[in-house]
């Protein structure tokens, strides 16, 4: 899944922006797998390749089902994996199901709500993380679950979630020195995805 | 035999001899062993086995269902002996490659089991506690072979069944094998199978579907998925089968979005189907054809419920609609439709290959085969078991499941999903079985069986249901509406200490509005977990509510997001269209109302 762009930091260009969020929607319209396209199935390929429901969206995926857009609405406002403003950079999701719950989900959540200035599930300040629970990401054998960047991660404990946090964090401030040209050396480039996860685990 | 099939199985055969001639590396991955680290594990094996140079296969499979082992890696030698080697983190791999790999002897001290064979000091797979009274059907390649391999799958005994079905059989008499086995939904409804496709096979119509549904959104279940991640071409078999023997035309596989690793390979098993002539126009040559393709739905645990999935295939609003007319006359599309759980597609390969006595004679007398039960919580080994019908629960969870891992007592078992009950530790001696089950009260459902230990408190694990059901309810009916969020708001404030008095006639009266003024099941049974929690646990009620319960609550954090619109107005994209659609229509509307008000 690709991420959406940054905004542009001055704003101005505010219509390239539209036009561009438009396009991509109308790609992801057109190159469905299914066979048998429909309003969900455009609002859920959308949803891939933007990570949210722009009002473009919304608009292509009616155009283009010859629907109405308070109809298309209808639909995107009742299944709670659409959203409809951009997401922070990176997504971080907790399970509530009973399993986790029982195996010390909501403890994490209070401590973790805390680290990140958060009160519920939505999107820290500083454009880094949105967090979002999840009622069950379908691993309960190795509960209680969370998942980074749409890679889940079992047997989790608050502590090993904040590590897991910090390096997010400590990734992402890599890679914006690396896209303002000065890569950072390769040993320090923080542990990405899978390795800190491995790392994680031998805490 | 059908000429397709006799030339799949001969290649199929020769890929399966030739895996043989070297070593073969298998790794658990997919969303359980992704969630243990599998991934982690896989690269370094990757990434050791390219810096060695040695000659071995390395292949992803799916959980084996031993998932308390995971991530797992399963090594077999050509002549030797295959052994399983559990909880096998990165820093291990290079051992297991230098010893088992290139010095040919087993790593004993890291293995977990022995397969097909003995190796001194080690136990055999079957003699793992969790493997004990296992009967492997729908799950028989669980952790065998690659998920959308075709060949792998066909050496193993696949695709016989629809051979069979295709070029021995008469569609109606494939029908009544799934009647004779016995073969019961595993949804949770326990209809038989072959009734319910009598009613399909009956109707003339040129274009029916067959659905397979892993909707699957019951917290504590995870059985649909891990048949998709672990063995999608059992399932694809069972629906072109379904498909011949009550002349549909189209199959969809309906998941939902996000369990990215079932989809991919079920889209893969599919794309490899289609490849070989197994789907498409001609099935295997023969003058039946028939589709499959994968329809993905939003969240919404309503959406499994038969009629509210046909909504969301057509891309609406997951809500369920009124019966009559069923779905056998007025389904997907307004056509013919046949709805059956994952799990109950998957037995129908082996069902028709094997026949329907060999069926009919695991389980019990009126539940025939296996139950596919998922072990979770206060347990020594989660994961996925398949067992005949007629063991006690208390088998399944202490002897497969080992008990609690600390060796504290069980207090429950939550089982049936959210909309089930709890199961007191004192009927852990209640017979798997569906009719003894529902007569007693209990529900198996679709099988999650979630274990609290004596540390766990009812209450508070059934406000965690609540704040689920209400969160799920769809919104059509106002009692379920409604009701879930009442019974919610009832129990915080009896979690929070603020309990009133006639708190438990008002949700007694909660419950008899949602049982008689719902639609669906979810309203229907949405009291279920209160109603089985205060049977079985007055007393902890009472506790609770006198402010004397020594057992942990948690302070609890739910979900902002509703069905019943937590997206502020600001936020909805809309909200511009809205705007103009007020400014345009608003004067016209006025000027026309005018003459008429004269």
């Amino acid at each position: 899944m690709s991420k959406p762009d940054t905004p542009a930091s001055s704003g101005i260009d505010t219509d390239g922006a539209s036009n561009s969020l438009r396009g991509r929607a109308r790609d992801a319209i057109s190159k469905q797998p299914a066979t048998t396209v429909t309003i969900l199935s455009s609002l859920l390929a959308v949803q891939d390749e933007l990570g949210y429901l722009p009002a473009e969206a919304i608009d292509e995926v009616a155009h283009r089902m010859t629907a109405s857009a308070n109809a298309v609405w209808g639909i995107a406002s009742f299944y709670p994996n659409f959203r409809f403003t951009p997401p922070n950079r990176h997504k971080v999701e907790l399970c509530w199901g009973p399993t986790c719950h029982i195996l010390g989900a909501q403890h994490m959540l209070q401590g973790l709500l805390p680290h990140l200035g958060l009160n519920n599930e939505g999107e820290t300040e500083d454009g880094l993380i949105s967090l979002k629970l999840n009622t069950c990401l379908g691993v309960c054998a190795h509960g209680p679950a969370m998942s980074f960047d749409e890679e889940l991660a079992g047997h989790m404990s608050l502590d090993k979630a904040i590590h897991l946090v910090e390096c997010i964090k400590a990734t992402d401030a890599a890679i914006t020195a690396e896209s303002e040209n000065e890569p950072a050396p390769a040993d320090q480039v923080p542990l990405a995805g899978r390795q800190r996860s491995a790392e994680a685990k031998n805490d | 035999m059908t000429e397709v099939f006799e030339r799949l199985l001969d290649v199929a055969t020769d890929s399966w001899a030739d895996l043989k001639t070297r070593p073969w590396i298998r790794v658990s991955t997919g969303m359980m062993g992704t969630a243990a680290g599998a991934r982690d594990t896989l690269q370094a094996l990757r990434d050791h086995v390219g810096l060695s140079g040695i000659q071995v296969t390395i292949s992803e499979v799916g959980t084996t269902g031993l998932c308390y082992a995971e991530p797992l890696v399963d090594v077999s030698m050509p002549g030797g002996a295959r052994v399983l080697y559990g909880n096998l983190g990165p820093e291990r791999v290079p051992e297991i490659l230098d010893r088992h790999i290139k010095g040919g002897a087993p790593v004993v001290e890291l293995a977990l089991a022995s397969v097909d064979g003995d190796v001194p000091g080690m136990p055999r797979r079957e003699d793992l506690p969790m493997m004990q009274h296992q009967v492997r059907i729908a799950l028989r390649n669980a952790g065998e072979i690659e998920p959308a391999n075709l060949h792998h799958y066909i050496a193993r005994g696949g695709f016989a069944g629809l051979d069979k079905a295709l070029s021995e059989m008469q569609p109606d008499e494939v029908v009544q094998v799934i009647r004779d086995s016995g073969l019961r939904g595993r949804g949770g409804a326990a209809f038989s199978t072959g009734t319910k496709w009598g009613f399909l096979s009956g109707n003339p119509s040129p274009i029916k579907y067959i659905l397979c549904n892993c909707e699957e959104g019951d917290p504590g279940a995870f059985n649909d998925k891990t048949i998709l991640d672990t063995d999608p071409l059992t399932l694809i078999e069972g629906c072109i089968i379904a498909g011949y023997a009550t002349g549909s035309s189209n199959g969809i596989v309906f998941i939902r979005h996000g369990n990215d690793s079932p989809i991919d390979r079920t889209r893969a098993a599919i794309s490899a189907c289609y490849a070989n002539g197994i789907l498409g126009q001609r099935v295997m040559g023969t003058d039946f054809s028939f589709d499959i393709e994968v329809s993905l739905v939003g969240e919404s645990y309503v959406a499994g419920e038969e009629t509210a999935l046909m909504e969301a295939v057509e891309g609406k609003r997951s809500m369920p609609r009124f019966r009559p007319p069923f779905p056998a006359a007025y389904g997907v599309w307004g056509k013919p439709s046949n709805i059956n759980n994952i799990k109950t597609i998957s037995y129908v390969p082996e069902i028709v290959r094997r026949g329907a006595t060999w069926f009919n004679s695991i389980g019990t007398e009126k539940s025939a085969g296996t139950a596919i039960a998922c072990l979770s919580g206060d347990i020594r080994y989660p994961g996925l078991v398949e067992i005949p019908f007629g063991l006690t629960m208390r088998q399944v969870v202490e002897d497969l499941g080992g008990g609690d891992p600390d060796g504290k007592p069980i207090k429950f078992l939550q089982t049936g999903g959210p909309l089930g009950g709890v199961l007191p530790a004192d009927q852990l001696d209640m017979v798997l079985d569906y009719d003894v089950m529902a007569a007693s009260g209990a529900m198996f459902g679709s099988g999650g069986l979630i274990v609290c230990n004596e540390t766990r408190s009812v209450v508070d694990l059934v406000r965690n249901l609540l704040a689920f059901d209400q969160m799920e309810s769809c919104g059509k009916c106002f009692p379920c509406r409604l009701g879930t969020s009442h019974l919610l708001d009832v129990f915080d404030r009896i979690c929070a200490g603020d309990s009133r008095d006639g708190d438990m006639s008002l949700m007694a009266r909660i419950g008899a509005n949602l049982r008689a003024g719902s639609l669906c099941g979810h309203g229907q049974l949405g009291y279920n977990p209160v109603d089985s929690a205060l049977k079985h646990f007055g007393d902890e009620f009472l506790a609770q509510m006198g402010g004397y319960s020594t057992l942990p609550i948690a302070p609890f954090v739910g979900p902002l997001t509703t069905r019943r619109g937590a997206h502020t107005e600001s936020e909805t994209p809309t909200a511009a269209v809205k705007l103009d659609f007020v400014v345009n229509i608003e004067p016209v509307a006025l000027k026309s109302a005018a003459p008429e008000a004269d």
